[in-house]
């Protein structure tokens, strides 16, 4: 069981990083916007997306370490992170009474 | 491209198997024992009986409590004997110094019960999920960050395995490592939709926890935006009491109001609080001994016995919490459901146990080659035996010092704990000790050896200390007692036949290097 896509330990290094710091900030930002988004009850609408977290985040730790390009995968979900915290900004703004 | 993402799945299972699996060993050992709590509470309070009464059976017994604690008491609880969570009548309460009191009732005759000093089950099942030796906060996110291991390590298992079933199957025996290799799977497949409701379960019942912005963003921040997510979604009833005097209903009153809004749902427990105030309320609720957890609810204004609020069953993502949160704990299953509880999770346990030894067998050949390899694969080896076996030893010291330690002793619940920690580092120091030196083979057949020793003493010191043995047990029927000394048997006895074994293949292994010294060397050890 060797490293496949790289031996250095600082692909390891930064694929964790992008797995954890990247995938934590999109699956919380993901489910976050789903959270305002769905048409049901506040409490249920929290209660569903924070259960969501848990099933986005290993996913995308596990694309991050079976990605084949690290850079042009860290920069794809940069922009994911950047593009959903605007909604999320927007939404959060919106949700503030007048 | 597609091997290629399997490959770099089957290395991210091994490091972040490896990563946390003593914190999961423990988990899921702790766990495991806990699917008994109540029984081993049972176990380690000998001398008090339990009962299986009804609510109707003791609700004399609190009508003469609450005609002794006359007008003190304002707020109080009553836990009815339902079920085995639940053997006695237990009232909580405040008394008129305002400080918390519980109290056991013998259900039937209204007795007190002063059970043993005992840390008992609760606390071996709380260290499941709450650790020992350090903050609740710290606790529950160290098993958050292991219970995302366990998810990972389980997903890309599975990821691994194209030919999941067609491996399940395939056990090549004594061809080692392959032989670890398909115990692992073998382990892992047969009980994995346990491994995974387990773990996903896992999360929800630290969920706010682990998880709490997306509360916070529509809540609030903090403390209070948390109180404010959770009295609505569990709807939660606290009421302070106001300083106007009103006077309250009898309990004997609102009870049959109770009973005529509950249609025929057995009561279970009910609470009251603030009795003689306005804002005095009565709560009385149903058994959830079932799946879905319904935790049945009537809310009265215990003034004038106007029914308030009713919640019965839940919707949406609260039936999904809580039929998961239920499978989870497993409190509504019979006893053969238990059993099967209790091993499916010792194969869970078996599954991080072979699949630390395999991280070891694996490197072995190449260890050894290289002269014993090197300090980090020395210190894994120690660790991981020292796991292994520590925590079950530990466990068995743990139901030893419950019988042994003086009953007078002060603190006695918290050195309960500590003869299962105390324990559990002497082996970590021996074992790593040990294989430093690269002396880990003889460290594997002598700990094993002990911890089978520990577990023998554990039927033979509660013979001597109780008059439960075994012989006796049997005949009175008293099942708790027969189980644990059966088990404490059958660990013993895998203990000495792993311990015979592991000898046998250490000497045969000695001999081969001896003749050749070759790299088709020979080695196993299990858990």
């Amino acid at each position: 069981m060797r490293l496949v896509f790289d031996s250095h330990k600082v692909e390891v290094m930064n694929r964790t990083l992008l797995a954890v710091i990247g995938g934590s900030a999109f699956s919380i930002l993901l489910c976050l916007c789903v959270s305002f988004l769905l048409p049901i009850e506040k409490m249920h609408a929290v209660a569903w997306s924070t259960i969501l977290v848990f099933i986005v985040f290993p996913a995308v730790v596990m694309w991050s370490f079976g990605v084949n390009n690290l850079k042009k995968a860290a920069s794809f979900l940069s922009f994911l992170i950047v593009f959903l915290g605007a909604i999320c900004w927007l939404l959060l703004d919106l949700g503030k009474p007048l | 491209m597609k091997s290629a993402f399997r490959q770099s799945m089957a290395w991210l299972h091994t490091w972040v198997g490896l990563l946390l699996s003593w914190v999961l060993f423990f988990i899921f050992l702790t766990g495991t024992v806990g699917y008994f709590d109540d029984e081993l509470d049972d176990w380690m309070t000998p001398q008090t009986p339990t009962f299986s009464a009804t609510a109707d059976d003791s609700l004399p017994v609190l009508e003469q409590f609450l005609a002794t604690k006359g007008a003190d008491l304002k707020n109080y609880s009553v836990s009815f004997p339902v079920d085995r969570t639940q053997p006695f009548l237990t009232i909580s309460y405040r008394d008129a110094d305002s400080k918390r009191q519980r109290i056991k009732l013998n259900p039937y005759t209204g007795e007190e019960l002063t059970p043993r000093a005992t840390a008992g089950g609760q606390t071996l099942y709380r260290m499941h999920y709450r650790l020992r030796y350090m903050p609740t906060k710290i606790a529950y996110y160290i098993v958050g960050v292991a219970t995302m291991f366990m998810f990972l390590a389980l997903i890309t298992g599975v990821v691994i395995h194209k030919k999941i079933f067609k491996e399940f199957f395939t056990f090549r025996r004594g061809k080692k490592p392959t032989a670890w290799l398909d115990g692992h799977n073998l382990m892992s497949v047969m009980s994995l939709p346990f491994h995974f409701m387990i773990t996903f379960t896992g999360f929800l019942l630290l969920l706010y926890t682990l998880m709490p912005l997306i509360m916070n963003a529509h809540y609030g921040e903090g403390k209070e935006g948390r109180d404010a997510f959770f009295k609505e979604y569990f709807s939660r009833t606290n009421v302070k009491a106001s300083g106007i005097h009103e006077p309250s209903l009898e309990l004997k009153t609102l009870l049959e109001r109770a009973d005529a809004e509950m249609a025929g749902k057995p009561l279970a427990w009910l609470s009251v609080a603030n009795v003689g105030d306005k804002n005095s309320i009565f709560e009385a609720g149903s058994i959830h001994k079932n799946l879905s957890d319904s935790r049945d609810k009537w809310v009265f204004d215990a003034n004038n016995g106007e029914l308030i609020k009713v919640q019965i069953g839940h919707e949406s993502s609260k039936s999904f919490y809580y039929v998961l949160r239920s499978l989870h704990e497993g409190l509504f299953a019979s006893t053969p459901l238990r059993w099967l509880y209790f091993l499916t999770g010792l194969l869970g346990t078996g599954m991080i146990a072979s699949g630390m030894v395999l991280w070891t067998v694996k490197r072995r050949t190449k260890a050894i080659k290289s002269g014993g390899g090197s300090f980090g694969y020395r210190f894994t080896e120690g660790l991981n035996l020292a796991c292994l076996l520590g925590l079950p030893a530990g466990i068995a010291m743990y139901l030893i010092a419950n019988r042994v330690l003086p009953l007078e002793l002060s603190e006695r619940t918290l050195w309960e704990v500590n003869s299962l920690f105390i324990t559990f580092s002497a082996f970590i120091l021996v074992a790593v000790a040990k294989a430093i030196a690269k002396k880990a083979d003889s460290a594997w057949v002598s700990l094993t050896f002990l911890t089978g020793f520990l577990y023998v003493l554990v039927p033979i010191v509660n013979a001597i200390t109780t008059e439960h043995n075994l012989l006796l047990s049997v005949l009175n029927q008293n099942w708790v007692f027969v189980g644990v000394d059966a088990v404490c048997i059958t660990v013993a006895m895998a203990c000495f036949v792993l311990g015979n074994y592991l000898n046998k293949i250490f000497n045969v292994k000695v001999n081969q290097q001896e003749h050749s010294a070759g790299p088709d060397f020979k080695r196993g050890h299990a858990s």
